[in-house]
């Protein structure tokens, strides 16, 4: 109870404030009794020496004369005194008076004279200070001072007492009231508080700047540190949780997809396969503790397909991913019973802090490179198919040309009258051989277009071509065929507009637009043709007033040799020349379409991109040359033919020519021996020739100086492309394809024969 | 305090005696009779003679002192001559002795002829007057000026 009590701070100050106040109290009363003590001594003592002045007089003259009477009255009068306790007055040798206090008796006298100091005050003669006279002796009373000072004494004894008291009623209740109250309220509610819901401690009132207001501060401060480590680690706790729960997961995760896999999966360590999953036991066709220890070259065999030693390209192999870098590779695997298949392995390389894994995911290719070789197979087989088709093509265009230049050249002979004019009924018959062999021509040029753009070999320029004057170019060419049939054709747009796009191909397209136009107009129609420049691309249209396309063929009129029901009419037509004019618009960077109303008719348009100032390459203008008069024309050509019927052909064209003489020779050699023997001014070469061809040739006619500058003109009928641009390449002036249009060739000739003669 | 108000008292006595004395201006001389036996006395016996406390001549026979009146002013001079106290003082002394004790001061002779006359009737009485008025019947024993 008592230790409970002395915890107080109350407690504790009173008993430390009533030892120190004592104790000082006492030291102090110790002090001030002896202080006072001897200030009443002194006190005493100059009382006494005050009193024996006021008496010197008397008492000299008194030990002057002897005077007993008067000693004795003196003495008598200092003992009123209290302070004097005896009195003795001598004079020289004798005793004048001695008197004592008549309180005291003799024994108490004595004693209190030893205690006490007397004074002694000699006294000099009135009439001389040199002369001693008598003396004079005073005890004082100590029993009387000595009763003053200890009144003096408990008087201060008394003092302090009381301000003891006055202390210890100030001092103890403000400690109360400033300290033990304050804190005990403050240990309450600390108490109370609740920390974790973020309570704070408020400092008791009026005392939010003292001590007790830092103490609660600190307190806060405290706790609030105490708090945040507390969330700080319960975070912690809960982020090792999550991570701990993610990382079981992953490895379930992990886990479960290893042994789930379809591929086979191993784990390398230190070249030793120290895990793998189900699959790999499948695969492999043993048990796991068949492949756990084994190197990884284990169930290959000794030596892979490219020949190399299995062990040394696996350790290779190993070391790479090692490195890094995942190797993706395909590999040679035995099972336990021997028996081989392929499989494409991934190594990848695992870090983790026990160590580095290397992991192999095995999987069998053995379908894969079966469906492979398969694959490449078909693809050889189709691309052989292809040449085929190829070769076909061309031999077949090769094969049918000839004839046709033979019915398409008698022909156009018997329509110019050569030899003889034709009469009136015999005019329509060859017009109509005529038109079927250009049909027929036109038809073998199409399939030959549609294959090289199914093939994709398809050799598109960008130029800048002037649209006007190409519509302009094209009309004139489709208007006789309008004029027939009254088909009126309207272009009034003469836009300036200028397309980037190869001029040949944009021709091709227009020109089978225009003439499906009109092949499909009434008679008596419309053709409106228009063009429109509008955000860089040229939009070129032409309507018809034919009877339209029903809605449900829509979808097949862009497809290979769909005539829509045509076939079934008397207008002729291949059903793939819209096809070609749609692949070769998207082969510019173009677009075709087109809109039609049944019975009312259609627009097809057409949209190029237009020309931009970075397309520098010019289309050549298309410039037809005045063909000189036939007559001015002369000199000697030789043809190189070995098909009679065409030698026969361009017989009939030159006898036309007067003053041009054709030699006609069948094989390359001959031509040769002929154009040694007497140089021609033009050679017509035919290339395809038994024994040594055209090129061949021309080869030797251009090596020779003194043949190399005769010029010579291929007459062919290999009319591929490529062909052409060999045969230019290899150095004829010029390519004519059979069957050739007898104009041109007339026109050819003259051109170069005038010019020889000029020169 | 007292002896403040004393030494007033003896300023202005002091003051007044030598206002009073300065006329006078005599020479005070202590006299004794022709018959006396005794030659030469001291400073100090003189005192003690007529202060009262040995009144006995250097033969041993007592000494009879006489005193002029108060009013002489040559009696403050005498004694100031003497004993280099005022006249209060002496009065003061005393008036302590004559109270309370045996001793008594000298006896008063009523004018300096009469204390001529009763110091050339006694041998053993002794007294003080002016030099100007002794005759043969008495003798300076003292020059308390010297």
């Amino acid at each position: 109870m008592f230790g409970q009590w002395s915890q107080s701070i109350l407690v504790r100050t009173t008993l430390v404030i009533l030892g120190a106040v004592g104790l000082a109290g006492l030291i102090f009363i110790f002090l001030a009794a002896g202080v006072t003590a001897s200030d009443s001594e002194d006190r005493a003592k100059i009382h006494l020496s005050q009193l024996l002045d006021t008496v010197e007089s008397s008492v000299r003259a008194a030990c002057y004369v002897n005077d007993r009477a008067l000693a004795r009255e003196i003495a008598v009068g200092l003992l009123k005194n209290n302070d004097v306790l005896s009195v003795k007055i001598l004079a020289s040798n004798l005793v004048l008076a001695q008197e004592t206090h008549p309180g005291l008796n003799t024994r108490q006298v004595n004693r209190e004279s030893a205690r006490g100091i007397p004074i002694h005050r000699k006294i000099i003669s009135p009439f001389d200070n040199t002369e001693i006279v008598g003396e004079i002796i005073v005890t004082p009373n100590r029993i009387e001072i000595e009763s003053q000072s200890s009144q003096s004494v408990w008087f201060i004894v008394m003092l302090l007492g009381s301000q003891l008291l006055v202390i210890a009623a100030i001092v103890l209740p403000s400690v109360l009231y400033l300290v033990s109250r304050p804190i005990k309220k403050l240990s309450d509610t600390l108490h109370e508080l609740d920390p974790a819901s973020g309570d704070l401690l408020l400092p008791p009132t009026g005392h939010e700047h003292d001590e007790i207001g830092r103490l609660v501060s600190d307190i806060n401060a405290l706790t609030g540190r105490f708090l945040g480590s507390l969330h700080h680690e319960q975070a912690a706790r809960e982020t090792i949780e999550n991570t701990e729960q993610a990382l079981t997961e992953s490895e379930l995760r992990y886990r479960t997809i290893f042994e789930s896999a379809g591929d086979a999966i191993f784990l390398i360590r230190d070249n030793i396969y120290i895990d793998c999953n189900d699959s790999t036991l499948e695969l492999y066709g043993c048990q796991r503790s068949d492949i756990i220890g084994c190197t990884p070259y284990r169930y290959s065999p000794e030596y892979q397909p490219d020949g190399s030693l299995s062990s040394k390209l696996a350790e290779e192999k190993a070391n790479a991913a090692s490195a890094g870098e995942t190797q993706l590779f395909d590999w040679e695997h035995c099972r336990l019973d021997g028996t081989c298949f392929s499989a494409e392995v991934r190594l990848k390389l695992i870090k983790l802090h026990q160590g580095t894994y290397l992991q192999a995911i095995v999987r069998d290719i053995t379908t894969r490179k079966n469906t492979e070789r398969m694959l490449a197979n078909a693809k050889e087989e189709a691309e052989k198919t292809t040449q085929a088709k190829s070769a076909f093509l061309a031999s077949m265009s090769h094969e049918l040309r000839t004839p046709l230049n033979a019915i398409i050249g008698f022909a156009q002979m018997l329509d110019m009258g050569i030899p003889v004019p034709l009469a009136l009924s015999q005019k329509q018959p060859v017009r109509h051989i005529l038109s079927s062999g250009r049909h027929l021509l036109g038809l073998i040029n199409e399939v030959l277009d549609l294959t090289r753009i199914e093939a994709g070999r398809m050799d598109i320029s960008a130029s800048t071509v002037a649209v006007t004057p190409l519509i302009e170019n094209i009309i004139a060419l489709v208007q006789p065929g309008a004029a027939e049939r009254r088909i009126n054709i309207q272009y009034s747009s003469h836009s300036e507009a200028k397309i980037c796009a190869d001029p040949v191909r944009v021709r091709q397209i227009l020109l089978n637009l225009l003439s499906n136009a009109i092949k499909y107009n009434r008679d008596d129609g419309l053709v409106l043709v228009s063009c429109q420049e509008k955000n860089n691309v040229v939009n070129i249209s032409i309507s018809d007033t034919g009877s339209g396309i029903p809605k449900q063929q829509h979808v097949l009129l862009f497809q290979p040799f769909q005539r829509l029901g045509a076939e079934y009419s008397i207008t002729e037509g291949t059903g793939i020349g819209l096809v070609i004019c749609k692949k070769l618009t998207e082969a510019m960077n173009g677009r075709i379409g087109f809109e039609s109303k049944e019975g009312i008719g259609s627009r097809f348009w057409v949209e190029l991109p237009a020309a931009t100032a970075s397309h520098i390459n010019v289309a050549p203008e298309i410039r037809t040359v005045d063909a000189p008069k036939n007559s001015q024309v002369h000199g000697i050509v030789l043809y190189v033919e070995d098909s009679p019927v065409n030698a026969s052909v361009m017989e009939h064209i030159f006898s036309h020519l007067t003053e041009v003489q054709l030699i006609i020779a069948a094989t390359a050699e001959a031509g040769l021996d002929i154009i040694h023997a007497n140089p021609p001014d033009l050679v017509l070469m035919d290339i395809n020739l038994p024994g040594m061809n055209g090129l061949d040739a021309l080869l030797v006619i251009k090596s020779d100086p003194y043949t190399a500058s005769i010029p010579v003109i291929a007459v062919s009928a290999a009319a591929l492309p490529q062909d052409v641009k060999r045969g230019l390449e290899a150095g004829f002036s010029a390519y004519l394809t059979k069957p050739f249009e007898v104009t041109e060739l007339i026109t050819m000739v003259a051109k170069i024969l005038g010019n020889d003669r000029r020169r | 305090m007292k002896s403040n108000r004393l030494t007033r008292i003896i300023r202005c006595t002091l003051l007044l005696a030598l206002m009073i004395s300065a006329p006078v201006n005599a020479d005070v001389v202590v006299i004794v009779s022709a018959n006396c036996d005794a030659t030469a006395l001291s400073r100090r016996e003189i005192i003690n003679i007529f202060m009262g406390r040995y009144r006995f001549l250097p033969s041993g026979h007592a000494a009879k002192p006489y005193d002029l009146p108060t009013t002489d002013p040559r009696k403050a001079q005498f004694y100031l001559a003497l004993t280099g106290k005022k006249i209060s003082d002496i009065d003061a002394y005393w008036a302590r002795l004559v109270l309370t004790g045996n001793a008594s001061p000298p006896d008063e002779a009523s004018s300096q002829e009469a204390m001529l006359d009763k110091i050339a009737r006694n041998p053993w009485s002794i007294g003080y007057l002016d030099r100007s008025i002794i005759d043969n019947r008495v003798r300076v024993i003292f020059d308390p000026e010297h």
